[in-house]
Order: structure tokens, then sequence, then C-alpha cells
């Protein structure tokens, strides 16, 4: 009996210790779960991830602002040394929160893949007007654009009086996300600098901007002037992008708005757009942002983690993620600085719904206190 | 040792007395201190007159819904008791419905490119939807109406026990004997009697219409949002202000909570003593029991029709306007939910069913000890248990503060915990009435045979009981199973049930996904409400 105790424990012992050891490399990836592709690639990476002995494992979350919230009670309890997340897939407002309390992790762009991003390319070196500074690495691009029904729209909005001239026109056919949903005032900041002269002005803290504001004023006065030929009279909005897509495919509306080049052949593949549906953008320049990977300043397995982004960053995994039979998010990487074999991979397959990269000038995302004072203001006009 | 067991048994009933407001008053005393500290007076002040819409939407729509619920629940109760075989099994499944699929479902009905507008464009002929107008009234008036509907199933539930104990049939002949009518038999005899009885379990919703975060934010208004809501957006919010605003709802969200109840409560009182002093009701006969027949049948047809989209939904590959069917159909998004969460399924299914027997086993130790214990602490226990029926997202709030504070316990004890505390008072309440309904007279006889409680508990309540603890413990297995929002503010995505990803999916663009999500979600509570309603054809709370 006893040699059955001892054998037992022995067994167990050992259990336990192979299974720590197996596990001892597992990554909590904190990212946003909404998207069934997203998921699947994260799931397919953490696949490949397998084979270097790292269990990558996504923790699914509403709102990047949940992490936010451990991570800064963590700091208060002083938990330095033995966090729960080790990467997280972050931008903008949150990125700021996150650098302003010192609760991530740098520099982490000392890993071999990052010689792939172009160093030149301002746009991947400010998140939101804050300077990255070694804090996250590139993970994916995006640019504002505009998605249509080409059925119902010979000739799609490129500039704000042509959209106002479509809204007005074709009432009940267009609406955005309602704010502070961060693409409904990516919407707003779009429009902004469709308005102001200076755009330099956009780049600096909000501030800058004598009160009152006259953009943030023009800006108001226009959506006032929309609103009342908006979907349901501009009296309520889709919450998010997500909820546009049907409403587009059922062509309640008829054009809408989205922050990713291959969201139409995304949907238009996966069933939830109709095949005549395009994309354009804004011919005076559209906003776009990075999105990016970071780790958290108390992460237990940063080395696994930078070695969670390096393979995120390579050459095979974004030209899977700019795949849009797997994912559609367009690559952060520098196809010049790759071999001729590399580039291949990113030659997918041609889709007319798709929006060609810089078709559309580039504009960087205002510096992000312009993202509180147009919410403010929004709130404070509309509620 | 004998002595240890005397003064555990004679003080049993305090000891949970304690830990029960040991509890409270660290989930209460953890809010009130951080909402009281960090309030900021003047911003409170100035703001609240941007809140004061908002309030008094959110007021008038959560009891207008609860008044608009308990009128519908009567009369389906009413048609129901009068009918001699009913399906009560279409009531409880009505129950195990989840909320979050309810209200998508309701969108997809409603909208100007659903399911109804589909039907007419069929006869119609528009290929293209007509354009969407719906403002704020409309919106409050289709949130008023779902959240009344939805409430209905339960409140009928527990409703037609309520007739059965009262013997309404008794006194309508009665009435009828004295030459009064059907209808004031009913009204100003039976329904007060019903009312009063009620009281408990409408309370119990208004707090719910409070709390709910689902109805409000897919259904509700959105100039202003009402308060629930903005709740949630100010606890996600990175904006300053917007985040600002969390204590100020706080307080605010209690207090109309508490002035909603005291409203409803003096309403409900006015309304008994109104009826009750009428002796005639001078009008005609108006058949009341058709009309709670249309009700149910509304009902029914309603989640039915809810029932019906979503799954095709869930099996729609694309599915434009004005096709009725979907052009084609893959099980792509039950691929991805079994392939990916089945495990969680499972798991969640296993931590519903332990809360839930766990609740079941503490309410059941809480009603047999406090028994005979003075009156002053039952009247406690029924506070304490009350004041845990706070709004669901201001007790989570606290809790996660708390956890943030009380660092030595695991996140995954907190999740249970949370989970743990909202049931309680839910089972604590249909216990009670199940308990309240035993007759007491075997109670007597086995304590005059000198029976030991503990016997007297296995051998004649509890096979007495079984129907409705086999009842109780499927609500509390659908409310349990249900839960997302401890996912999203107690562990902050770190732990969760299968209804969290569900919530994930749907705020994302794979509705087909998430409905094939809501599909699975509805299976387990279903099927115990099939088992029960199989085993016992009459159902009663």
């Amino acid at each position: 009996m006893n040699i059955l105790i001892k054998l037992f424990i022995n067994v167990f012992f050992i259990y336990f210790i192979v299974h720590q050891n197996l596990y001892s490399k597992k990554i909590n990836f904190h990212a946003w779960g909404g998207s069934v592709v997203i998921n699947n690639f994260i799931s397919q990476a953490s696949q490949n991830l397998k084979k270097n002995n790292i269990d990558l494992h996504h923790t699914k979350i509403t709102d990047i602002a949940e992490t936010v919230k451990i991570l800064l009670s963590d700091k208060k309890n002083n938990n330095l040394k033995n966090g729960k997340i080790d990467l997280i897939w972050v931008n903008g407002e949150n990125f700021q929160r996150l650098k302003k309390n010192q609760l991530l992790f740098g520099p982490v762009d000392q890993i071999k893949n990052y010689t792939y991003i172009n160093r030149r390319d301002a746009s991947l070196h400010s998140d939101f007007g804050e300077p990255v500074e070694g804090l996250e690495v590139p993970w994916g691009r995006a640019q504002f654009v505009l998605i249509y029904d080409s059925q119902m729209i010979d000739k799609p909005p490129q500039t704000i009086s042509q959209l106002k001239h479509f809204i007005i026109n074709n009432p009940g056919r267009f609406t955005y996300p309602q704010i502070p949903n961060f693409h409904g005032t990516t919407f707003l900041k779009q429009l902004l600098y469709e308005m102001v002269e200076d755009k330099a002005i956009l780049q600096q803290h909000f501030s800058s901007c004598l009160s009152p504001c006259k953009p943030i004023a023009k800006l108001m006065l226009f959506l006032q002037e929309i609103h009342p030929f908006l979907w349901n009279k501009g009296k309520r909005f889709p919450k998010s992008i997500s909820e546009t897509i049907p409403m587009l495919s059922n062509r309640e509306i008829w054009l809408t708005i989205n922050f990713n080049p291959n969201a139409a052949a995304t949907n238009v593949k996966n069933g939830n757009l109709r095949d005549v549906t395009r994309t354009t953008s804004f011919m005076n320049g559209a906003i776009g942002n990075t999105h990016y990977l970071a780790i958290p300043f108390n992460s237990s397995k940063k080395s696994a983690s930078l070695q969670v982004i390096n393979y995120l960053i390579s050459p095979q995994s974004q030209a899977d993620k700019a795949n849009i039979e797997i994912w559609g998010d367009p690559t952060v990487l520098d196809l010049n600085k790759m071999s001729a074999e590399q580039q291949n991979m990113f030659l997918g397959k041609q889709s007319i719904h798709v929006l060609p990269s810089n078709k559309f000038p580039y504009l960087l995302e205002p510096h992000h206190s312009w993202t509180e004072a147009i919410e403010n203001e929004w709130l404070k006009t509309f509620n | 040792m004998n002595g240890l067991r005397h003064l555990i048994k004679s003080n049993f009933s305090y000891w949970i007395l304690l830990v029960l407001f040991g509890v409270i008053a660290l989930v209460i005393g953890n809010i009130c201190y951080q909402v009281i500290s960090k309030l900021d007076t003047n911003f409170f002040l100035i703001h609240f007159n941007d809140l004061l819409t908002s309030i008094s939407i959110t007021f008038f729509n959560n009891i207008i819904a609860t008044i608009l619920a308990v009128i519908i629940a009567f009369l389906i109760t009413n048609y129901l008791y009068n009918k001699k075989s009913f399906k009560s099994s279409f009531l409880i499944i009505l129950i195990s419905f989840p909320h979050i699929s309810y209200c998508i479902g309701i969108i997809y009905l409603f909208a100007t490119s659903g399911f109804f507008a589909r039907l007419f464009a069929l006869f119609y002929g528009n290929d293209i939807p007509f354009i969407s107008e719906r403002g704020d009234a409309s919106s409050s008036l289709i949130y008023i109406i779902s959240l009344a509907l939805r409430e209905v199933p339960f409140l009928v539930l527990i409703g037609l026990s309520v007739l059965k104990k009262i013997n309404a049939l008794q006194i309508q002949k009665q009435v009828l004997v004295l030459g009064h009518s059907n209808l004031s038999a009913l009204l100003c005899c039976i329904f007060p009697i019903w009312l009063k009885s009620m009281t408990l379990p409408i309370l119990i919703i208004v707090t719910f219409c409070f709390s709910n975060y689902e109805f409000s934010s897919i259904l509700g208004p959105q100039f202003p949002h009402m308060i629930n809501v903005k709740i949630i957006d100010s606890w996600y919010s990175t904006n300053f202000n917007l985040a600002r605003q969390m204590n100020s709802l706080i307080i605010i969200t209690i207090l109309s909570s508490i002035l909603a109840l005291i409203t409803l409560y003096t309403l409900m009182q006015i309304l008994i003593g109104y009826l009750k002093n009428q002796k005639f009701l001078g009008f005609g006969n108006y058949n009341l029991f058709s009309l709670g027949k249309i009700f149910y049948f509304i009902v029914i047809a309603l989640f039915m029709i809810i029932l019906f989209v979503t799954s095709l939904l869930s099996i729609s590959e694309s599915w434009f306007f004005p096709t009725i069917m979907p052009s084609s159909f893959s099980l792509r998004g039950f691929d991805y939910m079994v392939s990916n969460y089945l495990w969680l399924f499972f798991s969640s299914i296993f931590i519903s069913s332990i809360i839930s027997i766990l609740c079941l086993l503490f309410v059941v130790i809480l009603i047999e000890t406090s028994k005979d214990t003075k009156n002053i602490y039952k009247f406690l226990f029924v506070i304490s248990l009350m004041i845990l029926v706070i709004p669901q997202n201001i007790m989570l709030i606290s809790i996660a503060n708390l956890m943030e504070q009380l660092t030595l316990f695991s996140v995954s004890l907190w999740f249970y915990f949370s989970l743990f505390i909202y049931i309680v008072p839910y089972t604590y309440f249909m216990l009670k009435q199940s308990y309240d309904d035993l007759n007491p007279q075997y109670i007597h006889s086995s304590d005059i045979l000198g029976i030991t409680r503990f016997k007297s508990f296995f051998l004649i309540k509890l096979p007495m009981m079984f129907n409705d603890f086999l009842l109780i413990f499927g609500v509390s297995f659908s409310v349990c199973f249900y839960q997302f929002l401890q996912g999203i503010i107690v562990t902050k995505g770190e732990r969760g049930l299968f209804n969290n990803e569900v919530f994930i999916l749907f705020s994302g663009e794979s509705i087909q996904t998430a409905s094939a999500g809501s599909m699975m979600n509805f299976l387990p509570a279903a099927l115990i409400f099939m088992i029960i309603s199989l085993r016992y054809r009459y159902v009663r709370v």
C-alpha cells in the first residue's frame, strides 16, 4: 500500500514538473476577441509558435481598457514581477495611458525581425501623436476608408463636400458609429482634416487651438447640418463599425466607414457583404494609424514575449496576416527590405474590393489630445 | 464535543447572519467608500443637469416596463390557471432564453431590413429597405415592450403558484355566488391578493431593470443613453471626463433604483387598497380570459420567432434583404464555436451547476436555521438579502475594487464569489416562497413525533419540495450560465463563462458565429427545463 502511495506521489510530482516545464512559456496575449478571422489568425500563430515551445494563449477581451485596468491595479499593489499578462495588442489612448503610467516594458524594438520595419516611416513611430520610444512594435496598419454598394452608388464621395452632397441627396443611407466609439471618432478626425487649412495644428496638443477652437466648432456645425439626413435622422447610431456591415449588406445604408482597406474583401469572402461592395477614401488623404504589440512592465516571461513579437512581425506571419483569405490586415513591413522570395509571399489574390495601398495619401493621426476634445464636444452638442 | 456541537447548532443562524452582514458590509461599504471618497461634488452638481434626461428616461422606462410586465403576467397567469391543461414547458423554456440573444433577435425582427420588413417586402415588392427613421421615442417603446415581455415568463411562473396557493378558483366562485361579475371577482378580489403576494418578485424585476446592460445598450435610446449603459461606458473609457462620471452615476443609480422600488411599492399599495374597496365594478363583463390567451400566444410567438431567426442566422452563409430565407447554409459558426469553446462550454455548465447547488445549500441552511430565531433576525436576513439585490453592475464594480485591495485571493475565487453573491438573493426568495407553500401540518406532526430537523428535512420536506428544488436549481443555473458582466468588470477578460465569448462575438462582425454561440448557449438551460417539465407536467414554484 505504501509503495502504491509513494508511486502515486512520484507520478504526480513528475507530471506536475513536466506539465510546468511544458507550459513554462505560456504567453498570455490580451487582444480583442470579437472577430472570428482575427481569432483564427492568432490561433494559427499559436500553433506555429508551439514549435518554439511557446504556448500563445489568446485572452479574448472586449476592450483593451480592461487590460489597462489590470496593469494599473498591479502597479498599485506593487506586483512588479509576476504579472499575468505577457503581451498586449494596443494603440491610441490606451498606449498613451500605459506609457504615462509607466506600465510598459521596453525597449522592445531590438528583436531580429524589426529590421524589416521602415525606420524612416514616421507613422510607425508615433502612436496618435505619442512617440513610441521603443515601447511597442508595429503589428498592422489601418487607413480610413469608405465602403459602398456600387449598385446603389455610381460615383462614391471622395471629398467632404461630395460626402455632404451624397448624404443630403440620399437621406437615411449613411451613418457612423456613435461617439466615443473609436471608429466614430476617427471619422470625425478625418472630417476635421478635410476642414482645417493648416493641417499641422492637428499634430500639436489640442491646447494649442485657441478657445473656442474654430476647427471643432466648424466640425460640429457640419455635423448639425448632416445629422437630419443620416440613418434614423441622426437620432440613433450604430455602436461600432461591425454593426454597419449587416446594414450595408442589406442596403439599409449604402455607404459606411471602415479602418481596414481590406475589410470589404474579407467580408465579401465570408458572405457578410455583397459582391458589388467596393472601397474608396478621401482623395486629399486618409487618416492612417498603426496598431502595435507591447509587453507589460510586470510580465514574468519577457523574453518569450519578445520571441512571440518577433514571430508576429516576421515576413511569413505578416504575409499571412495581409492575406484577405486569412485576415486581410495590411503589413507594417517594408517590402524593399525583403528578398524576392519573401516579397512573393505578399502577392496574394488581387481583389476588386480592396483599396490599393498608397492610392490615397496617408495622413497621420491627430495628437491624442484631440480625441478627447472632439468626443467631449460631440457629447456636449448631441447628447 | 457535544457542547461544541450544541454551541454551533444554537448559534448557527447568528453565524450565518454575521457572515452575510460581513459580505454586505464589504461589498456595499467598499462601493460607498470608493464613491464618496472619489466623488467630485462640483463635477457631480455641474453634470447633474446633463444627466437629468438620462435619469428620467431610465426611471420611467423601467417603471413602465415593470408595470406592463405585471399586467400582462397577471392576464396570462389567469388564462393559464383557468385552462385545464397547459403546456408549462413552453413557459419555462422561455425563461431559459439568453438575454443577449433575445435583444439581438428583437433587433433583427424590427430592423428596417429585418424579418418583418422582409415579410412585408414579399408582398410590397421593394428590393431596398425603407429609410429607417427610428428615434429615441420608438427606441424607448421597443425597450419597454421587449423588457416587459422578457420578464413575463418569470412572473407568470411565480404568479401561477400564487394563484394556486390563494385558491383563486374558490374565491371566484364565492364572488359569483354573491352576484358579482367575473371581472369584479378577478380585479377586486383575486388581483389585489395576487399582487400583494407578488411584491417581492416584482421588486426584484425592478432592480434587474436598473442593472441590465444588454437591453439598455442594444434596444434602449441613445440620446441620452440610459444610466446603466453610461456606467459601463465610463468604466471602459479612457476619456477623463467620462471616467470621472462613474461615481456620480453609481450614486444616481442607487438612488433611482431605491426611488423606483418605493414608487412601485407605494403604487401597488394604493392600487390594492383602491381595488379592495371597490365592491362592484359597474361595467360589463369583459373577457380578460381571451386577452390573457392573446398575450400568451404573443409572448410564445415572439420567443419562437426570435429562436427561429437566431437559428437561421447561425447557419446562414449570406442572407441579404429582401430574401426571407438565406441563400446558402453552412455550419461554419457551430464548427468555430465547437472547435474553440467546447471546453469552456462544458466548464461553464459545470461551474454554473456547482454554484447553483452551493447556493441552494446555503439558502436551505439559512432558512432552516433561521426558523426558530426571533423575528428580528428573520427580518435582518430578508433585509440583508434585499441589500444584495442592488443593481448588478454596481455590485460588480464594488467587487472589482475589493479584488484590487484584497490581493490575497485569486481572480478565479473573486469570479466565483461574484457569481454566487448575485444568485443568492434570487434563490432565497424563490425557495422561501416554496417553504411558505409547504403545508405546516407535516412539520408540526414530525415535531410532535420528535423527528429531528435533519431527518425532517430529508424525509419530509425534500421529497415534497423536490419539484421546487429542481426548478429553482434550473432558474439559478440559467441565471448563472448567462452571466457575462463578471467576466468584463471583475476578471477583466481573465476568466469568464461561455456567454462572455458570445457577448464578445456579438460586438464584432461575426454575427453568424455569435448566433451559433447563442444557440449553444440556449441548450443547457433548455435541456434542464425540458427534463423538469417532462418529469412534472405541472411545475410550480
